[in-house]
């Protein structure tokens, strides 16, 4: 079981990381819509490749020795290590490209290592979905210290890219009726502290993540909206563990219901809190885009929220109107919502482009 | 003067180097009006996209040219290689390589024609790797497949380095790719014929990462060089 969340969790990275390249394609074609492209030249975007080739050859590197001497060592911990070597020449060096690659190493990281803690046990499994979502909120917070100062502002941005790419990633995920069937499965077992480990790890990532918060809020980093995004957030993580398991998340479907299970009382309130926080996270990042007068961000979060009512569309109604019906509804809700979308950010970038500078 | 007169001042100031800001500021000093400025300015770069598009039209063809006649050499080398002795299979391969090699500097640097040059020098690279698996396989070398990858990997680059092409350098990432994903494949997927225990493997894992390092540093030095301060 825990293999198979190990496996349903770094599958929502993949998605996340393609996502990810093709906004930091097309925000390179355009030259960075803040000004911070993230290569220069394609001399940069080699070099910065090559970098990258050489930290992954550098862990299979050691995977390798490993073999050649009796299992040395865990393959993760050959993944650990060569993210910490990435993470390393990439600050070094200055090549972006290896700083979201070695954090979602490290994170993927902490998964296997909690996966394997958690393996034998019926302890919960709400913990592998927490960790990565502290983590990211964690670099969401250590990316907006770091655009502060002048010398680390793509660093800094490449830290917020990332993170708010995969918390959405995760909620989008769970979101779905597919994911609500993971999500389900999260809340079966034991509490998480029967596993010091787990416990250990989860109270470090909050403690930091609130520290660091704290910090951020003082220098004026964070605004306070977003400081109550992060409290909001941890709350609901936090909700996750600790919440008794849930009974009624799925009853037995009906004579002529295409499934043998449908959500019960305790399913529906968990997908509309978790589509409420998916909502509320994206008209976040839009009014962060404006605050901040970040056009990515206003553009990210309208693609988002695009993708958001195209996917609960389809994951709502598909199997419930007949096929023309749907298909002309689609089509018409698409055609509106791009016009609405067109114009919604058309607004705010005027409006940006109008109000004064803040301080 | 209307911007048709403009443009040939502004084509000539940009291709001299001098950045839009002077240009502005020059032809505002002699009394141009900023419209006439802007459509001269517009009409050069509207020129620049459409030889960009030319030239990426010429590289595009003659990529895949090379890409189709390093298949056509391995289709000939292929269909006769029971009737060839060994040390002919050997002296084809090489023999092409070279050639295309030679012909690819000299054209490039002796001609003058930069893209057909690098499309002969991709050429020899293609060549070389699958040459490499060609004599693995003829002399039955005693090694994992990745390792093929690798020794390839370790060509392109001391080559892409040293005739200083953009080409060779992006040819050698999907080449170290196939070595990275297929050699944890081999150690743990247990791939039929892989060898977990090989330390030659091993060793051309480390050269490997040295290399990319190498490679990566080196280029980065040349970027952060040319472009100070950009990189923050």
């Amino acid at each position: 079981m825990t293999f198979w969340l190990i496996i349903a969790l770094l599958q929502f990275l993949v998605p996340i990381l393609l996502i990810g390249a093709i906004v930091v394609f097309f925000r390179k074609r355009k030259g960075g819509a803040a000004g911070r492209g993230i290569s220069v030249s394609s001399e940069d975007n080699l070099s910065q490749l090559y970098l990258v080739v050489a930290t992954a050859f550098f862990g299979v590197t050691l995977m390798s020795v490993s073999r050649d001497f009796g299992d040395l060592l865990r393959p993760d911990t050959a993944l650990l290590l060569a993210c910490i070597a990435g993470l390393a020449l990439g600050y070094f060096v200055r090549a972006i490209y290896l700083i979201p690659l070695s954090l979602v190493g490290l994170v993927i990281w902490w998964v296997i290592r909690a996966g394997s803690w958690l393996d034998g046990t019926e302890v919960r499994t709400a913990a592998l979905l927490a960790g990565p979502f502290l983590l990211f909120l964690l670099m969401y917070v250590l990316g907006r210290i770091q655009e502060h100062s002048a010398s680390w502002k793509r660093f800094g941005w490449s830290y917020v890219a990332l993170s708010l790419l995969s918390v959405t990633g995760i909620l989008f995920v769970i979101s779905t009726s597919v994911g609500l069937e993971l999500f389900a499965s999260l809340f079966e077992g034991e509490p998480f502290f029967a596993v010091w480990q787990v416990a250990a790890s989860l109270l470090v990532f909050v403690l930091a993540l609130l520290f660091t918060a704290v910090y951020a809020l003082g220098k004026h980093e964070l605004s306070t909206w977003e400081a109550g995004g992060i409290v909001l957030f941890v709350a609901l993580m936090l909700v996750l563990v600790f919440i008794p398991p849930q009974d009624g998340f799925y009853v037995p479907g009906g004579e002529y219901r295409h499934y043998a299970t449908e959500l019960g009382p305790a399913g529906y309130v968990w997908g509309v809190v978790i589509n409420l926080v998916l909502l509320l996270e994206l008209l976040g990042i839009l009014f962060a885009g404006y605050y901040r007068r970040e056009e990515w961000l206003v553009n990210f979060a309208m693609i988002s929220l695009f993708l958001f009512i195209l996917i609960k569309y389809f994951d709502w109604f598909s199997t419930m109107l007949d096929r023309s019906v749907f298909f002309t509804l689609a089509g018409i809700i698409l055609i509106g919502l791009g016009w609405s979308m067109e114009r919604g950010r058309r607004y705010m970038l005027r409006s940006m482009a109008a109000a004064p500078q803040l301080p | 003067m209307p911007p048709e007169q403009l443009v040939p001042f502004v084509r000539t100031a940009l291709t001299e180097g001098r950045s839009r800001e002077d240009i502005y500021r020059d032809l505002l000093a002699q009394s141009h009006g900023l419209a006439d400025i802007q459509a001269a300015v517009a009409a050069v770069d509207g020129e620049s996209h459409k030889e960009d598009t030319q030239k990426r039209v010429v590289r595009i063809i003659l990529v895949v040219g090379a890409m189709l006649v390093a298949a056509g050499v391995f289709s000939f080398i292929a269909s006769n290689w029971q009737g060839m002795p060994r040390e002919a299979r050997v002296t084809v391969i090489v023999g092409f390589m070279l050639i295309m090699n030679v012909a690819g500097w000299f054209l490039r640097e002796q001609y003058g024609y930069e893209k057909t040059g690098e499309a002969f020098l991709l050429l020899g690279s293609l060549i070389y790797g699958g040459g490499i698996f060609l004599v693995g396989q003829m002399y039955n070398i005693r090694t994992n497949w990745p390792d093929g990858f690798i020794l390839w990997m370790l060509g392109v680059i001391p080559m892409a380095l040293a005739v200083n092409s953009r080409y060779l350098l992006a040819l050698g990432l999907p080449i170290a790719a196939f070595a990275m994903v297929g050699h944890p494949i081999g150690l743990y997927g247990g791939t039929a014929g892989y060898s977990g225990y090989l330390f030659t493997s091993t060793l051309l894992l480390a050269a490997a990462t040295l290399s990319a390092l190498a490679a990566g540093y080196v280029i980065r030095r040349k970027v952060i060089a040319e472009n100070p301060g950009t990189l923050s």
